[in-house]
């Protein structure tokens, strides 16, 4: 029973890193309708570039500095590389991101190796020198359960940033505007709102979503290149949550990482690896729209 | 199809030809006597290549009459390779067969495998069935490595012994050469010809528009599935001729990588078109050996401990950045440059079309 409890959250907090990945892709996906597999490698330049400027600079400043660089990635990639696919046929633009993803993945390893090294702990008291009042770090012992605070943290800002972008989306003119981009760009390129831009702006918005889960990721298990296996498994999450949903992509990686947690706990890792694809599999026979996604119609 | 000035067909059989010039023929002729003689001048190392370009020619047809043709995007198609392998393998090592028995079951293994993760395309298209194919490419390598290990062999993989005809034993890179080759140029002329069959023509069909092409009375699901088991055939006769070529099966043959190493060749060579992926494995493996020469090159200017993981970064960027560049720039691929080439030797000294 503990051992289940464990397990359970232990998935949930594993779960809100893939809905994180998650939720990047989701962004991209609603406005644009372009499947990013670059995700993942936004992620590891997050990670690795972080990681300098934390160095260099100092938490503050070195987080500030690789969300900024975290914003110009998106937008650099969205103006150099699929802005000029617009018009063409879907496959195309996959087959884009995922060509990115490579050329991404590969300056990253000439620049960092094969090299693991500790990211530093930007949760940590010392790193702040008493400028803020600091999170606790090492384990929290709720009872027979244990849990990491840098992963009670991670899950806090994850949250938390959920709660940002939909309100962004949900209240403020520039979120409903992408909503509409959403719905139809032909409508709403005729009622006046630049989808372009939109476009743009929904490419840094994802690579900085990006940079900060790559921050939690980095925290908990350090930096390293391979770290884009992680952006495999938020896929499951993000089409069991529905592909055009922000809440479905919370709640398929907190699905994802409950059961991986589960799978791997009693039957090993093999099924653990297996588990959210046989799960997507399921999925994609019985309800391919997702818990949370919207069901299109198609029609002549 | 246009042709030289002056040749006409009088009769339905040269309508209908592939080859319909002296001068394809000959060019044919030609091409098939350099590649039966290419291993007398070629060393060890360009063989193996030559023999690894063969395979991948094998399995990008597949990926390119399941993509290219009907329009199914599959990032799963190296899974499919490793269950042919792995067939081939089974079916040698544990069960006794002959290699060129288990060749054609190796193909209709993967392709039942296919036709089982084709099933969603019942409900689904695009991009979700694309996810299909990656659960395929995850399900199937974890498989590969956890399910059955007394029979699968778990990480060690299986060996098996080189394949054999009556007395012929192909063990020399010479003999796996003209085993490969011979079989890739059959499944060439396979997919040229498949594509030109009402199958074939159905495929392109469920590509352009599969509600249109519902409306003109091509059952669009039989049609799917029966790409997806084409598409898959092909990967497991590619997989088959991997076992003979390493004489094993290993999980870690077949990653997600490699699923997107085909993708790329097929954009870069050209997808829709029978002689795209030969085009595209031709250059992919040849950037990749242009890589592998260089790179101990510029690992010669930086310290010692950056240069492995350098060349495999120049690995990735060189083969993500091609495959950008085509997708931006010449989204048809070599085979449709190929075509402009050929137009304008036509047509010279004449510009066509002016300007």
């Amino acid at each position: 029973m503990v051992a289940l409890l464990q397990y359970v959250v232990a998935g949930t907090l594993l779960g809100a890193i893939y809905a994180l990945i998650a939720l990047g892709i989701v962004v991209i996906y609603k406005s644009t309708r372009v499947f990013n597999f670059a995700q993942a490698q936004f992620i590891v330049w997050g990670v690795l570039l972080s990681y300098w400027t934390i160095h260099w600079m100092g938490p503050a400043l070195g987080l500030v500095a690789a969300l900024v660089a975290g914003a110009l990635l998106g937008f650099v990639v969205e103006r150099l590389a699929l802005r000029p696919l617009i018009g063409q046929p879907l496959l195309a633009a996959l087959l884009m991101t995922l060509a990115l993803g490579y050329l991404l993945e590969g300056l990253a390893f000439m620049g960092w190796g094969t090299a693991v090294r500790k990211y530093p702990e930007v949760f940590a008291p010392a790193i702040w020198k008493g400028r803020i009042a600091a999170f606790p770090t090492g384990l929290m012992t709720l009872g027979p359960i244990k849990i990491g605070y840098t992963q009670l943290w991670s899950f806090g800002g994850t949250l938390l940033l959920f709660g940002l972008i939909s309100s962004f989306y949900r209240w403020t003119p520039l979120g409903k505007a992408m909503r509409a981009v959403a719905e139809d760009h032909q409508v709403s390129q005729s009622l006046g709102i630049k989808v372009r831009f939109v476009f743009s702006l929904s490419w840094i918005i994802a690579a900085v979503i990006g940079f900060v889960a790559a921050v939690f990721v980095g925290s908990l298990s350090g930096a390293f290149i391979q770290l884009s296996d992680l952006g495999l498994r938020a896929i499951p999450a993000i089409l069991i949550g529905g592909m055009d949903s922000i809440p479905g992509a919370l709640v398929g990686g907190i699905i994802v990482g409950i059961l991986e947690a589960l799978a791997t706990g009693y039957f090993g890792a093999g099924l653990g690896n297996v588990s959210p694809y046989l799960l997507l599999l399921l999925f994609l026979l019985v309800r391919p729209y997702g818990l949370f996604g919207q069901r299109r119609i198609e029609r002549l | 199809m246009t042709r030289p000035a002056g040749i006409l067909d009088v009769r339905y059989e040269t309508e209908i030809a592939v080859l319909r010039t002296g001068g394809q023929w000959g060019a044919l002729g030609i091409f098939l006597v350099v590649l039966a003689v290419l291993p007398l001048l070629a060393d060890r190392a360009t063989l193996t290549t030559l023999i690894i370009m063969g395979i991948w020619v094998v399995a990008a047809h597949g990926l390119n009459l399941l993509t290219g043709y009907a329009g199914q995007i599959s990032i799963g198609h190296a899974a499919f390779v490793g269950v042919g392998c792995y067939t081939t393998a089974v079916l040698v090592a544990r069960l006794g067969f002959n290699y060129f028995l288990a060749l054609p079951l190796a193909g209709l293994s993967a392709g039942v495998v296919g036709l089982v993760f084709g099933l969603p395309s019942l409900r689904l298209k695009g991009f979700y069935l694309a996810m299909a194919t990656l659960a395929a490419q995850m399900i199937l390598t974890q498989a590969f490595l956890y399910l059955w290990p007394e029979v699968l062999g778990g990480a060690l993989g299986i060996s098996i012994p080189p394949a054999n005809l009556f007395w012929f034993h192909f063990a020399s890179s010479e003999s796996i050469y003209y085993l490969v080759v011979a079989v890739a140029v059959l499944m060439t002329v396979a997919a040229k010809n498949l594509v030109r069959t009402r199958t074939g023509r159905a495929f392109v069909a469920i590509r352009d528009n599969d509600v249109a092409a519902e409306l003109m009375g091509i059952p669009v699901f039989v049609t799917k599935l029966k790409a997806f088991f084409v598409g898959c055939f092909f990967a497991g006769i590619a997989g088959a001729l991997w076992a003979g070529f390493t004489w094993s099966a290993r999980s870690d043959q077949f990653p997600f990588i490699q699923s997107i190493w085909y993708l790329g060749v097929i954009i870069i060579g050209g997808m829709g078109s029978t002689v795209g992926p030969v085009f595209g494995v031709v250059v992919v493996r040849l950037l990749n050996e242009f890589v592998l020469r260089i790179t101990p090159w510029i690992g010669g200017m930086v310290p010692a401990e950056m240069a492995g993981p350098l060349g495999v970064g120049t690995g990735l960027v060189a083969f993500g950045l091609l495959a950008t560049l085509f997708l931006i720039f010449e989204p048809r691929g070599v085979a449709h440059a190929w075509e402009i080439v050929k137009e304008r030797f036509r047509n010279w000294p004449f510009v066509y079309p002016p300007g």
